[in-house]
């Protein structure tokens, strides 16, 4: 068969020539991709413009080692004490901030079961908020369920409402991606941050609960409902993932609801047969304590709740709670 | 010799050039058009819950197993293995381990009494097995047992039930409605077709002093383990004291001597020591655990031992009659 001319076989010279261009276009090639690598995430914010943009540190100056623990059975009592062994609610909310305050509305459950935040405990304080000046108070969270049977069901949407606070349910626009500066996990993840623009305070709500997953859930883990996404992956993760979740929130305080405990067959429950009377409500600033103290309402200790020696050592509070001195207090 | 290549060759080479630059400014044009929303989930906007989140659309959408007094609050729920999370959170896993196929849940509610409701769920867990597994492993310690199915207890708000391939939970929101919850759970079991659940192991362990209500199946990562699954274990009152017995079939007589070796090895690897106890079993150890002691053997097919007893003899003495029920 004929060959055309320009098969004709390669000298080595020639060999050599285009090897050296292929490898060149190649180095080239990635040399541009290196420096067209995009390292401060979406829409050209650096991860700290994201996160100031998104999450401020919402903690007031001086009060970080605040914490009380009431004894009692009636939540309402119980945290009027516990702010008022921590100074009053007026040491934390000032005339005129506008407060937001993330509940626990995870499931579209009753509020007997314990699986979400307590509607009396939401309306008392949204109460003791305005009572002490706010202009606004606002309640929000991203269920696992659909918001609006979580909100209804669960009591806390009417129990925001009645007393004064405004709902702000979930919506695709009101998520933003957000990155933790240093974190591992944190990155570039739509987040819920509309209802913390103009916001100067925020309060975390949460009950006491068993977890399949992570062991509790508590103050820390409430976090994981701004997030959106495909957030079950980090269930893979879920100790280093609730560890960041501390280092990216900071709260002007949380509140733990332990006077009745979901003991079993965490997160949802579903049976009161999961609950256990366990008469305690902590009010506090550092929820790295607040939560090591509420494993002992679990039975368990810091050492079963990796996610708690982790926030320690990264510096979003301190596992000895006893070190704060809480008030202790009794609702009677 | 002329190395040129060929027109042709040029063109084409021009045409891929052009093709790859083209896909370049696409990406990098649509680098900087973030959407969130495809990173985030179907968040279902104020007034639309969700009729069905994923799994099939067919099928029963529950109405049949509402009873007299009840109506539906909302459209059935669908959840397959993908989305099993959106409904359950963190339990998801367990179901998922233990061979999850399919969630329908629906609210059904007392026209009368708007606070008074309850949600029936229907987990298809593909065989009766893994649904009793599911069923076993969240067991609530108060439960009174119920004997309209095998497997079946009712908390006072509550009621579980094994049905064929169906795990079925029956929650209301208060305790009044614990005869509610008890029709539509009739309802269910005579409406809805199923075979027997027939989980063979349980019958092995020796029935004296053993608490039937006790008895569990364990899929996955059974004692901290990560090798050993589908292990039985059953609570036993010797003297007094209580006792775990554990049981696991496994594929072969060679499968289950070389899994006791496995566990028998890692207990040591995390600090057991082996007693020399002799209880008369062909290759059992007994090995202490800090303050408990764990004894394992194989028999046949079957792994087999006592788990975390606070007494050697008592452990030592329940392995002995465990030995001798598996046939």
């Amino acid at each position: 068969m004929k060959r055309d001319s320009d098969e004709k076989e390669l000298n080595r010279r020639d060999f050599l020539v285009r090897s050296a261009r292929a490898g060149g276009f190649i180095a080239a090639a990635g040399l541009l991709g290196y420096r067209l690598h995009d390292d401060t995430g979406a829409r050209g914010l650096s991860s700290d413009e994201e996160r100031q943009a998104v999450l401020a540190d919402y903690s007031v100056p001086g009060t970080s080692r605040k914490m009380s623990i009431v004894t009692g059975q009636d939540r309402v009592t119980s945290v009027r004490l516990g702010l008022e062994a921590m100074g009053g609610i007026e040491s934390f909310i000032k005339r005129g901030d506008k407060v937001l305050i993330k509940v626990n509305a995870a499931f579209a459950t009753a509020p007997a079961l314990s699986a979400t935040t307590d509607p009396r405990l939401l309306s008392e304080v949204v109460r003791l908020c305005l009572k002490a000046g706010a202009s606004e108070v606002a309640v929000t969270d991203n269920p696992i369920n659909d918001p609006q049977s979580c909100f209804a069901l669960t009591g806390i949407g009417e129990a925001a409402r009645s007393s004064g606070a405004k709902v702000i349910y979930p919506k695709q626009t009101f998520f933003r991606p957000v990155t933790l500066p240093g974190g591992n996990l944190i990155r570039k993840w739509p987040v819920l941050v509309t209802p913390f623009e103009g916001v100067g305070k925020v309060i975390g709500m949460a009950p006491v609960k068993d977890h399949h997953r992570s062991g509790a859930s508590m103050t820390m883990k409430n976090w994981y409902g701004l997030f959106g996404g495909r957030r079950n992956i980090f269930h893979q993760n879920i100790h280093e993932f609730i560890m960041e979740l501390a280092m990216l929130v900071k709260p002007t305080l949380v509140i733990l609801d332990g006077i009745t405990a979901m003991m079993t067959n965490g997160p949802t429950g579903g049976s009161l047969a999961d609950l256990k009377q366990t008469n305690t409500l902590v009010v506090g600033t550092d929820q790295v304590a607040v939560d090591a103290f509420g494993a002992t309402l679990l039975g368990k200790s810091v050492h079963d709740l990796p996610y708690i020696m982790k926030a320690e050592a990264a510096g979003a509070g301190t596992a000895d709670f006893e070190s704060l001195g809480p008030a202790r207090v009794t609702a009677g | 010799m002329d190395s040129r290549p060929a027109r042709t060759e040029t063109y084409v080479g021009l045409v891929i050039l052009f093709t790859l630059a083209v896909i370049a400014a696409g990406i990098f044009l649509k680098q900087f058009h973030y959407d969130a929303a495809l990173f985030a989930p179907a968040v279902p906007e104020t007034g639309s819950a969700p009729a069905s989140s994923a799994g099939s659309s067919d099928g029963p959408d529950l109405s049949d197993y509402a009873t007299a007094g009840l109506s539906p609050m909302s459209g059935v729920e669908v959840f397959g293995p993908e989305t099993l999370s959106e409904k359950i959170d963190g339990k998801a896993e367990m179901y998922l381990s233990a061979g999850f196929k399919e969630l329908r849940c629906r609210r059904f509610g007392r026209s009368d009494r708007p606070n008074e409701w309850l949600e029936l769920f229907v987990y298809d867990m593909d065989n009766p097995r893994n649904a009793f597994a599911v069923f076993s492993l969240q067991k609530r310690a108060d439960a009174e047992e119920l004997s309209i199915v095998r497997f079946s207890y009712r908390t006072s708000n509550a009621l579980y039930l094994v049905h064929g391939r169906h795990y079925v939970e029956i929650v209301a929101s208060v305790e009044s409605m614990a005869e509610d919850v008890l029709a539509v759970g009739l309802k269910f079991i005579q409406t809805m077709p199923a075979e027997g659940a027939n989980v063979g192991e349980i019958g092995l362990f020796p029935p004296e002093g053993l608490d039937p209500s006790s008895v569990a199946l364990h899929v996955s990562d059974v004692f901290g383990f990560s090798e050993l699954d589908n292990t039985f274990t059953a609570s036993y009152n010797v003297d007094g004291v209580t006792v775990t017995a554990f049981l696991s079939r496994r594929k072969s007589p060679e499968d289950a001597a070389r899994m006791a070796e496995a566990y028998r090895r890692f207990l040591v690897e995390n600090g057991a020591t082996v007693t020399d106890a002799n209880l008369g079993i062909e290759g059992a150890r007994v090995l202490k655990v800090f303050d408990t002691f764990e004894v394992v053997f194989s028999k046949g097919s079957f792994l087999a031992g006592v788990h975390e007893a606070d007494d050697g003899d008592v452990a030592g003495r329940l392995a002995v009659r465990l030995h001798q029920g598996i046939r």
